[in-house]
């Protein structure tokens, strides 16, 4: 141990001597802003759920029919989140009285600020928050046609000298369940007929859009204007396009038509500065105004003459198809500079049907010039703007061929994109210090049924005195390449019965480094097992090289801590970590040869399994001992969570208890020295006797949470556990067969019952064994009181009867813990508690009373 | 020695380690960590062993979260009763947190799970969910925008009462 902790010490100071000054900061590093829109004006709405899971927006929209309520997706740490909002509104205070209005039904809503693309596109999109459309039939024009999948956008024609004209978003905001009306200008069944010319400055609000629909076999492709509201601006907007497009007609579209559109929309229409109407914003209670339909007129379609006069359209998306065509003919050629000098400047318009497109060439063209890390910053912000479609796929798939560029050939241009990250060294952690007292009676009372009289006896003592001192540390320094920490957590306890040692638990005392531009990393010093094959605490080393981006190779070594043997014990292993594969899984596989006073301890291969998703998670672990020639661990468990909340979790375990080993065989005995047993038996001998004295156990659960409301929830548990019996040893007892014992629990949470800042957990359980069963019932509450005191109240009571013995258990357990905050971060603490235990046989009855209180504090810093 | 918080560490390893015991009972919290990105903030709890997440209460939003879930790799015998405690300091995006791990009342883990306890210094909305190591469970805090009230309305309305339980 003290070898292992001057390692330590050795390897704290050579990092602090390298550290710059150890004060005490953020641990946290925020990403580099990555929005590129030209804020002139803020966007507010009010995020009424936020999940990692997908969730649905329908009963919002039901609770806020007068505001624009839409769902949308984000990422966060490489994951999805889905939210759903209400908006717009154009300031803070606005937002935040809506979300006041809100609160009683979505208590964790809250005012969200939003990026200008986020606003642009839901104003596209989303239909006017007036359900409800007119009661008129479509016109049918033509043959029964079947809709299909929009089409890919079409290009428009490029003006030969583009004069940007500031131009609203088209038709923000005219959308709505009522503006369904639209003029068919243009059909063909060769290729999508391409705009004739600009439109007329009155029709500026009205969407230019094609469509496709199929007959039989044969596909038409149409050229549409929309949408209208009521039959008098369509028959008026036709006769002014009359000269443009002779044969229009007026048509009725369905809703999924207004959304396909913004897909197909070709270029906004020219708009002279003079004449720009300002393009209406939509508030809380002043949604767009949408007037009510008109009577339907008799559809008269008037004569229309051929198109005169054409005069070059001129917009964003146009000027930005230009950049585009010249980004990538740079690309093409390889001229990398060009293209993200041009790309650059296409992304700096505002959001465009081509900024998508050229946010990913842009970090191709960044890539290609060996700016490795800009154009992961250039993918990175692709993602942040258009998170799923194929798109987002491809750019993830650019981002892991980066990463191993990264990994692999770092740059010099490399190293001039990305300024090199200030070291930070952070400590954090807490010192606690509490005193525990325990004092039991025990009385006694013999039963003698036929003199029926009673004989009783009364034992009185106190049980625990002690000082407990517990330290929990962490110091982290992290710099551009290195992370490092130190972690110590260790328990004192000063005992103040006689009889009773002091004791002194290091439960982790390691230093780890990691560097992230190799991609290895050791942890060194006493550390939790659990992974690589290790099952325990141990004393050594363990350390990683990542040498390709999904591909790492694991060894371990060192003793075990958690063994008390008279024997020595060392072990080495090796592993690969896999994953992720297919999105979703990972996992890894290892081998791991323990010995103990140089012999076989326990060699084992195993393998880990992990699948995660945002809705599915699911983990197994088999562990095989080549030794043994069994199986020494089998375990799946899963969670499954889905939109409504719903949690359901599981878990198959099979496992050798205690785990599989030659030192099973020392269980009762007084020579627990592997070295000289085995001067009096065999390995094998030794072998079996281990085998004798393990048992198999089984623990199989499956459980559902369901939220019931706000504030409560019902879970509902059923499990079952069954330990095997043991053959035993000459001086270890065999052990019988458990049976299998079932235990059935039903859980309710509830939120802010009795104060308004409280969680309340009540349970009760069923068991039932082989021969006997039994009820428990547990009230705990926790709660929070004005801005120091906390106090958590438990309640616990437990019955059996066991039929075999016939004897009745009776055990209530009340305590009282009550906790005051004092300067931020000194926090004082108490606890009272009695357990009274009755046990009640046929001839005797036995009361236990013990109570018990603690008191101390704990230091965070 | 730069940072007395660090002497005071090795001040006590000096002093405890003259009655070195093995440490015979597993410790279940590892580490926390904290990460931040533009809208959320993320603290990932580390366990000392696979864990599954079960359920956690309330579902959305609060000052108290208590977070319930089971230990399949776990020894009866060798199981902790102590209570772990972690903390994160505040920092300007994320409130102080004291993270509490609630042994279950008593061996008999079918029917009772273990549950960590969450309290964070300001009601707070959140999100759980288990880690992709599943040795670990994360609690993701959206981070509110912060300079977004126009400077002629910033006093026009206390903000700051933003929690409905309090």
């Amino acid at each position: 141990m003290w070898a292992v902790t001057l390692v330590v010490l050795v390897f704290l100071l050579v990092h602090f001597s390298l550290a710059t000054p150890a004060q005490a900061q953020s641990d946290e590093k925020i990403s580099p802003d990555i929005e590129t829109d030209a804020r002139t004006e803020k966007h507010f709405v009010v995020t009424l759920r936020s999940s990692f899971t997908p969730i649905s927006d329908k009963q919002a929209k039901r609770d806020f029919p007068d505001s624009p309520v839409y769902l949308i997706q984000s990422k966060a740490f490489d994951k999805t989140v889905y939210l759903v909002r209400a908006g717009f509104f154009e300031n803070y205070v606005d937002a935040t009285a809506f979300r006041e209005r809100a609160l009683s039904k979505y208590p964790a809503a809250q005012v969200s600020e939003i990026t200008r693309n986020e606003y642009l596109t839901i104003q596209r999109t989303l239909p006017a928050p007036k359900p409800g459309a007119p009661t008129i039939m479509a016109k049918k024009i033509g043959p029964k046609l079947t809709p299909l999948a929009p089409p890919a956008p079409i290009p428009v024609p490029v003006p030969s000298a583009p004069a940007p004209v500031p131009a609203p978003p088209a038709s923000a905001g005219v959308f709505s369940p009522k503006a369904l009306y639209a003029i068919l200008l243009e059909e063909s069944s060769q290729a999508a007929p391409a705009a004739r010319a600009p439109l007329p400055a009155s029709l500026k609000n009205y969407r230019l859009y094609t469509t496709q629909t199929r007959d039989k076999n044969k596909i038409f492709y149409q050229l549409k204007l929309g949408f209208f509201e009521n039959e008098q601006d369509v028959y008026a907007a036709r006769k002014q396009l009359k000269d443009i497009y002779p044969n229009t007609k007026v048509i009725h579209t369905a809703l999924n038509e207004q959304k396909d559109s913004v897909r197909t929309a070709l270029s906004t229409p020219t708009v002279l500065p003079s004449v720009v109407a300002p393009v209406p914003k939509v508030s809380p209670g002043a949604v767009a105004k949408v007037p009510v339909p008109a009577p339907i007129l008799p559809a008269a379609v008037p004569e229309i003459t051929p198109s005169a006069t054409a005069t070059p359209a001129s917009s964003y998306d146009r000027d930005a198809l230009v950049l585009l065509d010249k980004g990538r003919a740079a690309l093409a050629r390889g001229d990398n500079n060009v293209a993200i000098a041009t790309l650059d400047q296409l992304l700096r318009l505002p959001p465009n049907r081509y900024s998508q497109d050229a946010q990913e060439l842009i970090g191709l063209a960044r890539q290609r010039a060996g700016e490795t890390l800009a154009a992961r910053k250039e993918y990175e912000l692709y993602l942040h703007l258009y998170p799923t479609g194929e798109g987002s796929d491809r750019v993830r798939q650019r981002i892991a061929t980066l990463d191993a560029t990264i990994t692999t050939t770092p740059s010099a241009a490399l190293k001039a994109v990305k300024p090199r990250m200030e070291a930070q060294s952070t400590i954090v952690g807490n010192l606690s210090q509490y005193y525990y007292h325990g004092a039991s009676k025990l009385d006694s009372t013999t039963l003698t049924p036929t003199a029926n009289t009673q004989n009783q006896a009364s034992l009185t003592q106190t049980d625990q005195s002690s000082l407990v001192t517990s330290l929990n540390f962490l110091h982290r320094y992290r710099s551009e390449d290195y992370d490092n920490r130190l972690v110590i957590r260790d328990t004192f306890t000063k005992n103040f019965l006689q009889g009773q040692e002091d004791t002194n638990r290091p439960s982790a005392i390691y230093y780890e480094l990691k560097d992230r531009k190799l991609d290895y990393s050791a942890r060194v010093g006493r550390q939790p097992g659990g992974s690589s094959g290790v099952l325990g605490r141990f004393d050594g080393i363990l350390a990683g090289y990542n040498f390709s981006p999904k591909w790492r190779v694991n060894v371990v070594g060192g003793i075990p801590t958690d063994i008390s043997y008279d024997s020595h014990l060392h072990f080495l292993g090796t592993g690969i970590d896999i994953g992720p594969f297919a999105e979703h899984w990972g996992g890894g596989l290892y081998t791991i040869e323990q010995k103990v006073d140089d012999v076989t301890d326990r060699h084992a291969v195993g393998s880990e399994i992990r699948y995660f998703s945002q809705v599915f998670t699911l983990y197994g672990l088999f562990d095989y001992d080549t030794e043994f020639k069994t199986s020494n661990i089998a375990m799946v468990q899963s969670n499954w969570t889905a939109t409504s909340g719903t949690s359901v979790h599981a878990l198959f375990d099979r496992r050798k208890t205690p785990s599989l080993s030659l030192t099973n065989a020392l269980q009762g005995e007084s020579d627990t020295s592997i070295k000289s047993q085995l001067q009096t038996k065999t390995y094998e001998q030794l072998k079996q006797q281990a085998l004798n004295l393990t048992s198999t156990t089984d623990l199989h659960s499956v459980g559902i949470s369901q939220p019931l409301s706000t504030r409560w929830q019902a879970g509902f548990d059923v499990q079952s556990a069954h330990t095997s019996s043991t053959a035993g040893s000459v001086n270890q007892p065999a052990q019988p067969d458990t049976g299998t014992i079932y235990t059935y629990t039903g859980n309710l949470i509830g939120t802010g019952i009795f104060t308004q800042r409280d969680v309340n957990v009540f349970s009760i359980s069923h068991i039932v064994g082989p021969t006997f069963d039994g009820n428990s019932y547990s009230l705990t509450n926790r709660l929070l009181w004005g801005p120091s005191w906390s106090l958590d109240t438990t309640l616990s009571w437990y019955s059996q009867h066991d039929s075999s013995t016939n004897t009745d258990v009776d055990r209530f357990s009340p305590s009282l813990k009550p906790s005051y905050k004092w300067k931020q971060n000194i926090t004082l603490e108490a606890e009272f508690g009695e357990e009274h235990t009755t046990n009640k046989g046929t001839t005797t009855e036995d009361t236990n009373r013990r109570r018990y209180w603690s008191l101390g504090y704990r230091w965070d810093f | 020695m730069k940072n007395p918080l660090l002497g005071v560490a090795l001040l006590f390893m000096a002093f405890t380690s003259l009655g070195i015991a093995r440490a015979q009972d597993n410790t279940i919290l590892d580490d926390v960590d904290t990460s931040v990105e533009s809208e959320w903030a993320r603290i990932s709890i580390h366990f000392s062993l696979p864990v599954n997440y079960v359920r956690h209460s309330p579902q959305e939003r609060g000052q108290l979260l208590q977070i319930f879930f089971t230990i399949a790799f776990l020894e009866a015998q060798n199981i902790s009763l102590r209570e772990e405690v972690r903390n994160v300091p505040a920092t300007p995006v994320m409130p102080a947190t004291t993270i509490t791990y609630q042994p279950p009342l008593s061996l008999n883990f079918q029917r009772e799970p273990s549950s960590l306890l969450v309290r964070f210094d300001r009601v707070v909305n959140y999100d759980v969910r288990p880690g992709d190591d599943h040795r670990s469970i994360v609690i993701y805090l959206p981070i509110a925008p912060r300079d977004t009230k126009p400077a002629n309305t910033a006093k026009d309305k206390p903000v700051g009462k933003d929690s409905p339980a309090k």
